[in-house]
């Protein structure tokens, strides 16, 4: 039953019970013989038992419903706490699963972003502006630097400690910039980074170990733009710097072995351009000679005459550096020096020219290569056209056109010829020898200056090879250990006055003699009138050789026979010889002005 | 888009006009000065968005020239790449002091600089 209708009856009990008991106490006190049956019969006493059971009963009955209305209310507030409860309880439950898979995600994320950057093969870490090192170094970081807790430390105490006050007070100083200079690039930034390189040592289960370590920085920015980290990534570079220097090593290497060529590419292009003009010349001449050979014929002369033209090309090849060019030129040479003196068939004729061939293919690989390297050295001019004071040094090909006008050719470029000449001729045969070319005049005319370089040219080498002794062997004697070849030119009484000295050990007579006996160049009785100067003669026939061994720079008898061509046939001039014994020869060339 | 180009050389400050082009900027708006007074008169009246400056200058030098355009209201987050013989890590710092945005030593390669520059277009 409910509680509101409880209420009223106890309300109506009470009332009944009290109203009969107080009317009856009443009656009884006033001295009325007063019994229930009385009440119910008297009216009066009847209504006010009723009365004040009604007004007990309202009473309680009011009482009730307060009581009711007070209960209800407290339930509903009950409820409503208990449905918001439940609400926020749910929307709770929500949101800690969504903040739980939000979580997840992070932790999948982090994990993530984690292999990531441990497998990256560079050290990572972050700075603050005050070079403390945050949480989130990587592992390849600790690889480099050693297993140490760095979080919370100044980068440059902990990483760079074992570097000197100086590269510290670089490094400070430098984080300092990149903090403080909003609008730098990070690439110059990286410029200017002191550490892009650096030497690492550590001490790893007692071993000293050096690490050549590279740092790179990237800046990290937050919204306003306002620099709040640097990201340091390290490299160990150390197995590249080692190919590095391995590299730098062998590219020093070369660059010693064609230290010549590349001295001329970077400084003096007319002698490479010389060469390339005469080779163009010579190849001509070489298809002219060749065909003039006839068959069944000895053709001595014209033989000479391309053994003369490819050995030069052989030689001039070798000491600019162009190897196979050299290489091919020297297998036609020795070719030919196979059948001189011998009747050329069918057979060697087709052997001749295919040689040629080879040697023009050679050529003409030669020069694209040359071609290639002009386009290349070119390069560095952006739109020449537009630029009128350009430099137009550049365009090998106009240089080439004026120079070839040019009818005089200085003095200058057969000094930086021969001395080419000189160092790799040294060089290949272990010697040491410093050309001089002393001279007041300008120079001579271009078809005098070809003989005049090719004569030298074979001067030089002979002298590095026959006259100058090795340098131990110098000392022994009592010599400087470079030995001197000085070439003066002057005009005397109107002519022009080439002469030539080396400080070498002269001519050997005695390898002169027996050299001639053994070719049969001289018979012994005859040997035995001539004159010292007449066996020194012998040297300058052709095909003579006192060279066991034909090598690059001598020894094919072709050199000499070309000096004596070259003076008395070309230049109609004069030659004196004079031989010191053990000190040197001096050789005095006249021709006319 | 306006570019200045600061530099004593003829042919270099030509040869930056001509990259300049190259990167689309218009031929009106490419201004150049032998030094750095003259191209002080030409920051004052127009708005620069792009200054390529060489180092060494007659007259007020590319670095004095930066450390005072910097104190201009205009042109604080000017771009401003700095185009230079000097090499050496100290230069570059130096530079970065005065306020270079960026940086390229000579003899410049036109492919590094254009790419430099668009970076900044």
């Amino acid at each position: 039953m409910k509680e509101r209708y409880k209420w009223p009856v106890y309300g109506i009990i009470l009332g009944l019970g009290s109203s009969f008991l107080s009317t009856f106490m009443f009656f009884k006190q006033t001295g009325v013989d007063i019994t229930i049956k009385k009440i119910i019969n008297n009216p009066l006493s009847l209504l006010i038992v009723l009365l004040a059971t009604l007004v007990l009963c309202l009473v309680f009955l009011y009482i009730g419903i307060l009581r009711d209305r007070i209960v209800s209310q407290r339930e509903e507030t009950e409820k409503n706490k208990k449905e918001l409860q439940k609400e926020m309880m749910d929307q709770s439950l929500r949101l800690s699963s969504e903040i739980n898979n939000a979580m997840e995600d992070l932790r999948k994320y982090t994990d993530q972003l984690d292999t990531i950057v441990n497998n990256i093969d560079s050290g990572i870490c972050f700075i603050n502006n005050e070079s403390i090192i945050e949480t989130g170094y990587n592992d390849t970081f600790v690889q480099i630097f050693g297993d140490r807790d760095y979080e919370g430390n100044s980068i440059i105490n902990s990483v760079f400690g074992i570097l000197d006050d100086k590269a510290k007070n670089g490094i400070a100083d430098f984080l300092e910039l990149c903090f403080t200079n909003k609008t730098a690039s990070e690439s110059i930034l990286n410029d200017a980074n002191p550490i892009r390189e650096f030497e690492f040592v550590q001490i790893v289960e007692g071993a000293v170990i050096h690490n050549v370590i590279s740092s790179k920085i990237s800046i990290i920015k937050d919204s306003e733009n306002e620099i709040i980290k640097i990201m340091f990534i390290f490299n160990d570079i150390t197995a590249e710097h080692e190919l590095q220097t391995e590299l730098e090593k062998r590219d020093r290497d070369y660059a010693k072995r064609y230290s010549i060529m590349v001295a001329l590419f970077g400084n003096d292009k007319l002698v490479i351009r010389r060469f390339i003009d005469n080779l163009e010349g010579d190849m001509k001449k070489l298809s002219v000679k060749i065909k003039e050979i006839k068959q069944n014929e000895k053709n001595t002369s014209i033989i000479e005459d391309i053994l003369g033209i490819v050995h030069s090309i052989k030689g001039e090849a070798f000491a600019l550096g162009f190897e196979k060019l050299s290489n091919v030129s020297g297998e036609f040479e020795s070719f030919f020096k196979g059948i001189r003196n011998k009747t050329v068939d069918l057979e060697n004729n087709l052997e001749i020219i295919g040689f040629f061939e080879k040697l023009n293919n050679e050529k003409r690989e030669f020069d694209k290569t040359i071609k290639a390297l002009e386009e290349f050295l070119s390069i560095d001019n952006i739109n020449t056209a537009s630029l009128p004071e350009a430099d137009k040094e550049l365009d090998l090909s106009r240089s080439r056109d004026n120079y070839l006008k040019h009818e005089v050719v200085s003095f200058d470029l057969l000094r930086k010829e021969l001395n080419l000449i000189n160092v790799s001729a040294a060089r290949e045969m272990d010697k040491k020898s410093i050309f001089q070319l002393n001279t007041s005049l300008n120079g001579v005319n271009e078809i005098k200056y070809k003989l005049l370089k090719e004569l030298f040219l074979h001067l030089i080498r002979n002298s590095i090879a026959h006259g100058i002794e090795s340098p131990l062997l110098r000392l022994n004697k009592g010599k400087p250990e470079v030995g001197n070849i000085i070439l003066n030119i002057f005009n005397e009484d109107g002519n022009t006055v080439f002469e030539y000295t080396d400080d070498g050990n002269g001519f050997d007579l005695e390898k002169i003699k027996n050299r001639a006996l053994e070719s049969g160049v001289v018979t012994t009785e005859k040997i035995e009138m001539m004159s010292n100067a007449e066996i020194i003669k012998i040297v300058f026939n052709d095909g003579f050789s006192t060279s066991e061994t034909m090598d690059v720079i001598s020894g094919t008898g072709v050199g000499m026979s070309v000096i004596k061509k070259n003076v008395f046939k070309e230049l109609k001039g004069k030659f004196t010889l004079s031989n010191l014994p053990g000190k040197g020869i001096k050789i005095k060339i006249t021709i006319q002005a | 888009m306006k570019a200045l180009i600061v530099d004593d050389s003829r042919i270099m400050r030509n040869i930056l006009i001509n990259i300049l082009k190259e990167t689309k900027v218009d031929s009106g708006d490419i201004f150049d000065a032998p030094e750095g007074k003259a191209a002080l008169e030409i920051l004052n009246l127009e708005k620069i968005d792009l200054l390529l400056v060489d180092w060494n200058m007659p007259e007020l030098n590319g670095l004095d020239l930066v450390k005072i355009v910097r104190k201009m209201d205009k042109y604080q987050n000017l771009p401003i790449i700095m185009v230079t013989s000097e090499a050496a890590r100290y230069n570059v710092v130096e530079a970065i002091k005065a306020g270079v945005t960026d940086y390229v030593t000579k003899p410049i390669n036109a492919r590094i600089i254009m790419a430099k520059i668009k970076d900044y277009l």
